[in-house]
């Protein structure tokens, strides 16, 4: 089924889905967390829509306080597909599993506890998958940072070794950088470049005199031009 | 009378059958597994943040290194992904040279999985014949590209640049080359007794659980379920060609060895006509000086030799992807390793997991 076809059969049956739009071809709808399992076993159950395979689930921190889960079904029989987006608060993240309904949920929503940090509520074993176990934070977030001091890999010893830079060393670091930010702002304007700031911008550049002549490119062998 | 005993096993992270860093931690009664944990991440390199930290171009060396075997199938499912976001068209000979390098990368592959399945299972010859073969894809590669393994070959919009004639007649001469040495590696692996013996009816997996664990690929295939991306939600120039979805039914290690084996075929049927139908032209779109997609996201997927690689992307308008998920085959189709595992015994794991065909790299990510 076309995308509009299915807009059908989803405001009929499924209201509980909002939001209903199409980015680059695929249907997206956002659902509420508390209903996603009856949502979910309702379109893999429906005979208009057979939504049998549960390709993708990806987390997202989209900022704003908030954590999303999308959903990627696909039906195989009828070969279209469907995305759910799951938002749930960042301080209180649970969304009921769906590794009862589908096994492939079991480790994918394992990934996403592992490097978001959404609980997923009922699941029978809700572990770290990728990281070690005692890894400290959840590295997708985006305010993780980069260059996380303490955490796991980035032990003290290497910071004492001097491998690494410690958080004192960081912190100087930051403020020297502001403190140049700073310099550079209260400048004349014309070391700072007006559109530096937007990469579309690009700085005026005369116009090229059509009379001047070109110069001859270097030919093979001569010495270079001083 | 005699006492058994529940026992713990660990099988890997160094152990030649795990195809790289894997440990599977098994729990056996005598010969029996109760219970096959896989423990993932040894070779985690955190890709998917490295994502948010790179432009879209500067990215793209990374593509390779999720799955190392098939470089070019993750390069093409990156660039692809990019220019859904953007809203690009590629030039008609971009996609057809893009066929020939993807379904090359398949039959590629295809030989390193036979040649490891007959190495994990006991036969060690058929491994250095396919390793042998496989030799002549990389070198067309290299002539195309430059490089062996990890090969950036394909850009956003285009490709690294155009085939030559040269390159399109060597290719002509693999396609000549590769049926006669398939025959042989099928006499003299397929029918083999013990080969046979150490896969047929081992590690079954029906289609109901197949689809359930989201396998996909050849994996799912030897399960009975005739699923191909190539042909559901058809890229590139596929609708165009004329080739068939090898299925087999028992879904067994055997009937996905077999499924592997006779892609191979299918390939080289695609790469022929590719060649027949490949036209003149230019091999780059035309492109924004920046590449800032605009904001929204695509879910993109492609048919890599272990299943469905797929990216899923946002944009938020910036030069920087914002979220850059890869749903990896390998990752999604080892999930149903422990329920295929258990109540085996342990020598047939080795068989089980090498059936998966997985490959660290892109597990891990």
């Amino acid at each position: 089924m076309t995308n509009d076809e299915l807009q059908q059969p989803l405001a009929d049956s499924f209201g509980a889905l909002t939001n209903l739009r199409v980015d680059r071809g695929i249907l997206i709808a956002d659902a509420p967390a508390a209903q996603l399992p009856e949502l979910a076993r309702g379109l893999r159950d429906d005979p208009r829509l057979k939504f049998n395979y549960l390709r993708c689930v990806s987390g997202v921190d989209p900022g704003e306080g908030k954590l999303r889960v999308a959903y990627h079904f696909m039906s195989m029989d009828l070969l279209h597909q469907l995305c759910l987006h799951v938002n749930v608060p960042r301080d209180d993240a649970r969304i009921p599993t769906l590794s009862k309904l589908w096994g492939t949920a079991g480790w994918q929503e394992r990934e996403i506890f592992d490097l978001f940090g959404v609980t997923f509520e009922g699941h029978a074993d809700l572990r770290r998958i990728l990281l070690p176990e005692d890894w400290d934070g959840h590295p997708l977030l985006k305010d993780y940072g980069y260059h996380a001091e303490g955490r796991g890999l980035f032990t003290e010893t290497q910071v004492e070794k001097g491998l690494l830079p410690g958080p004192e060393e960081e912190a100087k670091q930051k403020e020297k950088q502001a403190r140049a930010e700073a310099s550079a702002a209260g400048a004349p304007a014309a070391s700072a470049a007006p559109g530096a700031a937007d990469g579309d911008a690009q700085p005026e550049r005369p116009a090229r005199d059509p009379n001047r002549p070109r110069k001859e490119p270097r030919k093979l062998g001569e010495p270079p031009r001083t | 009378m005699p006492k058994t005993e529940a026992l713990q096993i660990n099988m890997g992270p160094q152990h030649p059958s795990t195809h790289g860093v894997l440990r599977v931690i098994l729990q056996v009664d005598g010969e029996w597994i109760t219970s096959a944990e896989p423990d993932l991440g040894y070779l985690h390199r955190s890709f998917e943040k490295l994502g948010e930290m790179r432009t879209y171009i500067n990215y793209l060396p990374l593509t390779d290194r999720w799955d190392y075997l098939s470089a070019m199938n993750n390069n093409l499912v990156y660039v692809m992904a990019i220019e859904k976001l953007l809203g690009i068209e590629t030039p008609e000979r971009c996609q057809w040279l893009r066929m020939i390098l993807s379904e090359l990368q398949r039959i590629a592959s295809h030989l390193v999985f036979v040649g490891t399945f007959g190495l994990d299972v006991g036969a060690n010859t058929p491994f250095l014949y396919c390793f042998r073969d496989r030799e002549k894809i990389l070198d067309l590669f290299e002539e195309f590209c430059g490089a062996r393994l990890t090969y950036t070959c394909m850009r956003i919009g285009g490709l690294c640049g155009d085939a030559p004639d040269s390159w399109i007649e060597g290719v002509e001469n693999f396609l000549n080359y590769l049926p006669p040495m398939l025959d042989e590696l099928n006499a003299l692996l397929t029918g083999n007794e013990i080969f046979i013996q150490r896969t047929k009816n081992v590690g079954v997996m029906s289609p109901e659980l197949a689809i359930s664990y989201g396998a996909s690929g050849p994996f799912l295939r030897g399960s009975g379920v005739k699923f191909d991306i190539r042909k559901a939600q058809p890229y590139l120039k596929y609708p165009e060609v004329d080739f068939d979805i090898p299925v087999a039914e028992n879904g067994d290690c055997y009937d996905r060895y077999i499924c592997r084996f006779n892609e191979m075929w299918e390939s080289l049927k695609i790469v022929r006509q590719c060649l027949d139908k490949l036209p003149d032209g230019d091999v780059q779109a035309k492109l924004p000086k920046t590449i800032k997609p605009p904001p929204g996201e695509t879910y993109t997927c492609i048919e890599s030799p272990r299943g469905e690689l797929g990216v899923y992307m946002i944009s938020d308008g910036t030069e920087i992807p914002y979220r850059l998920k890869i749903r990896g085959p390998g990752f999604v189709n080892l999930s149903v390793f422990p329920e295929l595992a258990r109540g085996w015994k342990l020598a047939d794991v080795v068989a089980i997991l090498g059936s998966v065909d997985i490959v660290m790299g892109e597990v891990d990510r």
